[in-house]
């Protein structure tokens, strides 16, 4: 069947075991109410993921989707969204990339590949448009996302694009990512893992099929307006410094997360600022492909050794194997980085839980007979990347530690889970819930766990417009919009650090989606997908099991005692969050459990497409 | 003389990221008066540091550029409205993008 304009109208389905493949039909109706990117893959993941599967087990699907933008060539718009049930925390995995992998995928005819099943040894998956094939990938073994890239791209040509697991994702870590077009990463919630779990090392993927435009010479239009945007004040922090240059300022402002959250500044800030490290270190930007942005600043920094690594260094990876465990040496933040991307692990659940470990040795929770002779104190920079190649392989201390903070903390018992910093499984990103309260709700009630963006509800507290006591009630409401907002973004889906160069986001890009499909989509419509696809997020996650205890921040974040520089509004209270979280089922139109009302789901289209 | 009572405080400007590095000065020591507008802080800063004209400060050296915000104490974004300051306060000023 013909694919309309935008779409393919088809998804393709892999089993894994026993080699089939199936195409199947996605209508117009169904698209245009969940989009695609993040709102197709979550969709997907409910109809194809039984309820109550193992994350690690066979039927765990592993969805890759595209969107509509993909193949406009607008700017930041190649990118895809990856969906699985997370093995950290039990509810819905997404994560996103981006680049040449992206347009690849929506070459080879598909809005979506459900990867389910599991191969019986390791195997190099390679989809060119609909003809799937399964190869050997013995000889890949252990070869680290980079090593691994190059010998599939010698293997099946320079035309496919590949994403790969490193050693992290072979050993079953919990928090292992998926790499693509040389060091992109699908970081958050363990997909990576997923991909282990299924005996595929990497995906190669190549097609020729061209993606239809209803209105080319708006888009056209669209582009070129866009490109000049992007290139003007709306992108300044992320073309220059890039994000790393949050550092400084959120560490000026008390909302850097230091030592595991037991402080929110950090004193030895200095030399891995953003500021510094420019001056310092070597650095250049780098592009995914259709950005005018270039948000990766790629660091040279020399090892003890004496080689030269080259790691990109954003704000996220910077903080958490930085502050957030006492670091701040450059170069090992950079090897440390660097150790991640290959073994092809998500650096903030990593950051997140070695900060649970050193606090844990600093506490005689764990001792040095428990970690093979490491001293794990705060700030040791000499054990950081053996421990981090330790997890990836899952030796020693390592085999604990990959479970992420929340299992290692449930293992080793002794009140060790008031320290495990994370949000339903998955580990805390570096803004401080404490001052940053709207963030707070953000954090707590997010479908993936503590996820800074999938609300981007920070926004509202930097631009202090929302700051003081009283209005907790409408933070509910800010973060639904804000929520919503982001759906739109990872849906449609474009890079979140364009949105600054869009006067009305969803007027502009309803206008945009009606001239890539050729169908009606007024800005209402739009921002209801957002609605719609939360919603089922949401609808996933009470399947799986979700409850109301699951909406909430670790203890620490509610004890403020021994914050340094504290003042009465970098307290965060039990009862402040749960009036916000109120506010924000009452804002969702959710019952008072945070449950989702029929009727809500019948308003928004939920159990019709769900029956499709 | 209560600085309350003064016309004109004394207060620093700390400036970030590529700010920073294009004035090749973390903190600027201002005489501005008491009640002020943005303009009392971009006019004596582009004066000083003509270099941040363009990349930081708009091109007619009284707002800034829309990729910047300035924040008093760390505490409240400055508005197109006027502000009251006092001697010892600091005006922070760093990108309006706050993501990463």
């Amino acid at each position: 069947m013909m694919g309309g304009f935008g779409y393919h109208n088809k998804a393709l389905h892999i089993n894994l075991s026993n080699e089939q493949t199936q195409e199947i039909h996605i209508d117009n109706e169904v698209l245009d109410l969940i989009i695609g990117g993040t709102g197709l893959a979550t969709y997907l993941l409910y109809k194809y993921c039984p309820p109550n599967a193992e994350p690690l087990e066979p039927s765990n699907p592993l969805i890759f989707a595209s969107s509509p933008l993909v193949g406009t060539r607008l700017t930041t718009s190649s990118k895809f969204a990856i969906a699985t049930k997370s093995p950290l925390t039990g509810f819905i995995g997404d994560s996103l990339s981006s680049s040449y992998m992206a347009l690849e995928l929506k070459k080879t005819g598909y809005d979506a590949i459900i990867i389910s099943g599991k191969r019986k040894s390791p195997t190099l998956l390679t989809i060119e448009n609909s003809l799937v094939r399964f190869m050997d990938a013995k000889q890949l073994l252990t070869k680290t996302t980079s090593q691994t890239e190059q010998q599939v791209k010698n293997l099946v040509g320079k035309k496919f694009s590949v994403c790969s697991i490193g050693p992290a994702g072979e050993n079953l870590v919990r928090f292992a990512s998926i790499a693509n077009d040389g060091g992109r990463q699908a970081g958050r919630t363990g997909v990576g893992a997923v991909m282990g779990s299924k005996n595929i090392k990497a995906i190669a993927i190549h097609g020729t099929n061209k993606t239809n435009i209803y209105d080319e010479s708006s888009i056209n239009r669209i582009r070129e307006n866009l490109h000049t945007k992007s290139l003007g004040p709306a992108t300044e922090k992320y073309r220059t410094l890039g994000t790393i240059s949050n550092m400084s300022v959120f560490n000026r402002l008390n909302v850097l997360p230091s030592y595991n959250f037991q402080q929110t500044k950090f004193e030895n800030i200095e030399p891995i600022t953003a500021e510094k490290t420019a001056l310092t270190h070597k650095f250049g930007s780098a592009h995914c492909a259709n950005c005018t942005i270039g948000c990766e600043k790629i660091f040279t920094s020399s090892s003890k050794s004496g080689s030269t690594i080259k790691s990109r260094l954003e704000y996220e990876t910077a903080y958490a194997l930085g502050p957030l465990i006492g670091i701040s040496d450059p170069d090992t933040l950079i090897e440390s980085s660097h150790l991640c991307d290959q073994l092809g692990l998500d650096t903030i659940s990593t950051g997140a839980t070695i900060a649970w470990a050193m606090e844990s040795y600093e506490k005689g929770v764990l001792k040095q007979t428990d970690t093979d002779g490491l001293e794990l104190y705060f700030g040791n920079e000499k054990i950081v990347p053996k421990l981090i190649t330790m997890i990836a392989e899952q030796k020693g201390i390592g085999r604990l530690l990959s479970q992420g903070s929340k299992k290692s903390s449930e293992q080793i018992g002794k009140s060790s889970d008031a320290w495990a910093m994370h949000v339903k499984g998955l580990e805390m990103p570096g803004y401080d819930p404490r001052k940053l309260k709207t963030m707070a709700l953000g954090l707590a009630v997010s479908t993936r766990g503590a996820c800074h963006n999938r609300s981007s509800a920070y926004e509202s507290d930097f631009s202090f417009i929302s700051n003081t006591q009283n209005d907790q009630l409408d933070k509910g409401i800010i973060t639904k919009k804000s929520e919503d907002y982001s759906a739109v973004m990872d849906s449609l889906i474009w890079c979140k650090f364009v949105r600054k160069a869009f006067d009305d986001f969803y007027e502009e890009s309803s206008y945009i989606y009606s001239s890539i499909t050729g169908r009606e989509c007024l800005p209402k419509q739009l921002e209801e997908s957002g609605e719609r696809i939360n919603n089922l997020k949401k609808l996933f996650n009470i399947r799986e099991g979700w409850d109301i205890s699951d909406d909430t921040l670790p203890s620490r974040i509610f004890d403020s005692s021994n914050l340094n520089d504290s003042n009465q509004d970098d307290n965060l209270t039990r009862g402040e969050l749960n009036t916000m979280i109120s506010s924000y089922y009452i804002a969702r139109g959710w019952t008072e459990k945070g449950t989702i009302p029929k009727s809500k789901i019948q308003s928004l289209s939920l159990d019709y497409i769900l029956k499709k | 003389m209560h600085s309350k009572q003064k016309k004109l405080v004394e207060i620093i400007v700390e400036l970030f990221g590529q700010a920073q590095l294009i004035a090749n000065q973390k903190e600027i020591k201002l005489e501005i008066p008491r009640i002020a507008t943005i303009d009392a802080i971009a006019k004596p800063l582009a004066k000083k540091y003509s270099e941040l004209v363009g990349p930081v400060i708009k091109h007619n050296c009284i707002e800034l550029q829309s990729s910047y915000i300035a924040n008093l104490n760390g505490i409240t974004l400055l508005s197109e409205n006027s502000f009251e300051l006092h001697d010892g306060d600091h005006i922070l000023i760093f990108s309006s993008q706050a993501g990463g």
